[in-house]
């Protein structure tokens, strides 16, 4: 493909589609920022799941646990119900290759405070040894019968503090620690003991968390505890991470492709305007060229130059200002977590790239049929 | 000898049509612009609309839950399931029922599919209202299946899909059953009971009477936390709107942003095309007041013709998205088109401003320099 500079025998390089795409500068810029507008939407959205999904996978993710057990055919936490039969956390300490076995109960429900009420997902776990509970408290104690760890985020949304009544699941507790990473758009995380628990939910085990000795690796332990203990699903803590990520990623798919393709038309669009009025508004420049000896070739490289330039530059705006908004956000909407990843920022490019070809066809057009003679006329 | 008739020149309209196809994409790019606009906004009354779905057709007046309960699936309660028999006791109840409910997540072909789980007592409210093919399943290893997610997944009547661990028969295709992200499920209560394990139970008591406000006076007073379906339509509504309002705002303002970022772009390559021809009009005698004023009409004409578009547009699209996933409720309101005309008219004001500026600065001598 040409790249949009005048042919070596006409004297050297000439940047030609730059100069086209900013000879009138605040066109230039308004193309730009337009199309910087469109694909920031995409951005914008695609950082929305991926930032849930850092924080709905926190609680696995930051676990020191290898293996997870959970109901036959639950593979999630998140939106999931989960009961294990009684004797499975005894039957899973007698595998071989299990250093450490934690039931935790799970439940799904709502948490208040003097600022409001929140959803809230509450986990009952042993506070003497820790396991199951909040990988690190930034302030206070674990949890005695009576108490309760709050995420810093909630507490501060509920308006809570050390020493606090919060209200979890209609009883009234005394919040003694703050955790960290449990607050996500949609809900955040509450740990209490398991007594404290079985006091509001009953005494049925929801989880276990399964460390290994170190003798196995966790996926010939997580065969193995599936083998024996009937009724579960054994799952590694990567294929448990995955698992759960998979129901943000499912779903969100449909909604972002929607949105992925109204943000990529937006940009078609403005791409197509900018480059069929920068085309048109130098038309005579495109016949002197002609005239010059450049074939259509030589200006389709022009134009695709000036597709190259506008998505280039949008795509770096779009991705500036996407990071100062994420940066921003915790001040306005502290449960709405932005993360834009190289990933989706390379993807967008691509599929920008795509939409601003199909853009540059009409401008083409016009410039395959362009007179040379159009060179030699008067003007208007 | 003939007279001159001074007569009134459309230079505005005149000016907007003399590049057709200039104007048709300007107006396009508006146009969806605006489509996002109000896409976002009818996804958005769309959510609301279907959140809501379950507790706008349970038939009761009022809701018997646990204490702190709120929400029927985000923060299901447990309930002693002689609440049913209590709460039937209570003078004006007319009928009640023990119905349960929580959100699921389904492997279905690979795919996660996050479901809202409903256990009602066969031939009771609350279970399906709306059957498209068989019937409301009445043992606890059958199902009924929310039909757009039969759809979707190619299940049938008679299919069997695996719900918390176990294959149900599904014996139902039901209607008016897709909330938002979330289809709707029905199991029995006693299937539900089972796959949670959790006999002995129930989620919740609905109670349907006659006089809900003395009833819902008197539940309480016998030590019941009382909902009203309205309070329980509100508490979904709260709930969708602290999850998807923050990034529904966001979108829409982006949208708004990239729309005006359009709107600029055309009027002002409109305007430096017709510089001269503006040029023209000074050296005649219009003064910069009048100038300036055709400019912000073209401006406001062109984002009329735009929003013209993106209505048209927005009809398209809702087709389309209906026959492509029709899970996503995008609805149409007078309150949604009024919005987004509000949201039109506030570009086309920031829009036009930079153009306006610019004719201000315009040279009467413009119109005799020669054109490059």
């Amino acid at each position: 493909m040409s790249t949009g500079a005048l042919p070596e025998g006409l004297g050297g390089r000439v940047p030609v589609g730059r100069r086209v795409l900013f000879s009138d500068r605040r066109r230039g810029a308004l193309t730009v920022a337009g199309v910087a507008a469109a694909l920031l939407l995409v951005l914008v959205l695609d950082a929305v799941f991926a930032g849930a999904l850092d924080r709905v996978t926190h609680y696995i993710r930051t676990s020191p646990a290898d293996v997870f057990v959970s109901q036959a055919g639950v593979r999630t936490m998140h939106m999931s119900v989960s009961t294990l039969p009684a004797a499975t956390a005894n039957r899973a300490a007698a595998v071989p290759g299990v250093a450490w076995v934690a039931p935790i109960g799970f439940v799904s429900g709502p948490v208040g405070g003097p600022s409001g009420r929140q959803l809230s997902y509450v986990i009952g776990y042993d506070p003497t040894t820790g396991r199951g509970g909040p990988t690190q408290l930034v302030q206070g104690r674990p949890p005695r019968d009576g108490d309760a760890i709050i995420d810093e985020l909630a507490a501060d949304q509920l308006g809570l503090a050390v020493g606090d009544t919060i209200t979890v699941l209609g009883a009234s507790l005394r919040v003694t620690g703050l955790s960290t990473g449990g607050t996500s758009i949609t809900n955040t995380t509450v740990f209490v003991s398991r007594d404290q628990f079985a006091a509001m939910r009953g005494g049925a085990t929801s989880y276990l968390l399964v460390r290994g000795d170190g003798s196995v690796s966790p996926d010939i332990l997580a065969r193995r505890l599936g083998d024996v203990l009937p009724g579960t699903t054994a799952q590694t803590r990567e294929q448990f991470t995955a698992s759960e990520s998979r129901i943000v990623t499912d779903m969100s798919a449909d909604l972002l492709r929607l949105m992925s393709l109204i943000g990529l038309l937006i940009a078609l669009a403005v791409i197509a305007l900018g480059l069929l009025t920068a085309t048109l508004a130098r038309l005579r420049d495109y016949a002197v060229l002609k005239a010059l000896g450049a074939n259509t070739a030589h200006l389709a490289g022009t134009v695709a130059s000036q597709v190259l330039w506008t998505v280039t530059i949008a795509l770096v705006a779009a991705t500036a200002v996407a990071i100062v908004v994420s940066a921003a956000l915790p001040g306005v909407a502290p449960t709405l977590q932005l993360t834009i990843t190289g990933g989706s920022v390379i993807r967008l490019g691509l599929a920008a790239l795509v939409a601003g070809t199909l853009a540059a066809l009409l401008p083409l057009r016009r410039l395959a049929t362009v007179d040379a003679a159009t060179a030699f006329r008067e003007s208007r | 000898m003939t007279t001159y008739t001074p007569r009134s020149v459309p230079v505005t309209r005149r000016l907007l049509t003399a590049r057709p196809l200039r104007l048709f994409s300007g107006a396009v790019g508006i146009g969806l612009a605006l489509m996002l606009i109000l896409l976002l906004d009818g996804l958005w009354v769309g959510v609301q609309d279907r959140v809501t779905t379950y507790e706008d057709h349970t038939g009761a007046e009022l809701a018997v839950v646990a204490p702190g309960t709120e929400n029927l699936f985000s923060d299901p309660g447990v309930l002693p399931s002689s609440a049913v028999s209590r709460v039937a006791a209570v003078r004006g109840v007319r009928w009640a029922t023990g119905v349960r409910t929580t959100y699921a997540i389904l492997e279905l072909h690979g795919d996660k599919v996050a479901a809202a789980l409903v256990g009602a007592v066969p031939s009771r409210p609350g279970g399906p209202w709306e059957l498209r093919a068989g019937r409301a399943p009445v043992t606890s290893d059958e199902v009924a299946v929310d039909g757009l997610l039969a759809d979707r997944h190619g299940l049938v009547v008679g299919d069997r899909l695996p719900v918390l661990g176990r294959p149900l028969r599904i014996v139902g295709l039901t209607t008016d059953t897709a909330m938002f992200m979330t289809p709707l499920v029905f199991l029995t209560h006693d299937g539900l009971t089972e796959r949670l394990q959790a006999t002995g139970t129930t989620g919740a008591v609905l109670v349907g009477s006659d006089s809900p406000a003395g009833t819902a006076t008197r539940l309480r007073a016998a030590g019941f936390t009382v909902r009203t379906t309205a309070e329980l339509h509100s508490a979904s509504l709260r709930l969708a709107t602290r999850i998807f309002g923050g990034p529904v705002r966001l979108m829409v303002g982006v949208g708004f942003v990239a729309g005006t970022l359009i709107v600029a772009l055309v009027a002002h390559t409109l305007l430096t095309e017709q510089r001269r021809d503006l040029g023209v009009l000074k050296a005649l005698g219009a003064d910069d007041g009048r100038v300036r004023r055709m400019a912000l009409a073209e401006t406001a004409a062109l984002t009329g013709l735009g929003a013209l578009a993106g209505v048209a547009l927005m009809l398209v699209a809702q087709v389309v998205i209906a026959a492509w996933r029709p899970q996503f409720p995008i609805l149409l309101t007078g309150a949604t088109v009024a919005r987004t005309a509000l949201a039109a008219a506030a570009m086309a004001v920031l829009a036009a401003w930079l153009p306006a500026r610019r004719l201000a600065r315009l040279d009467a001598a413009t119109a005799f320099r020669s054109e490059r």
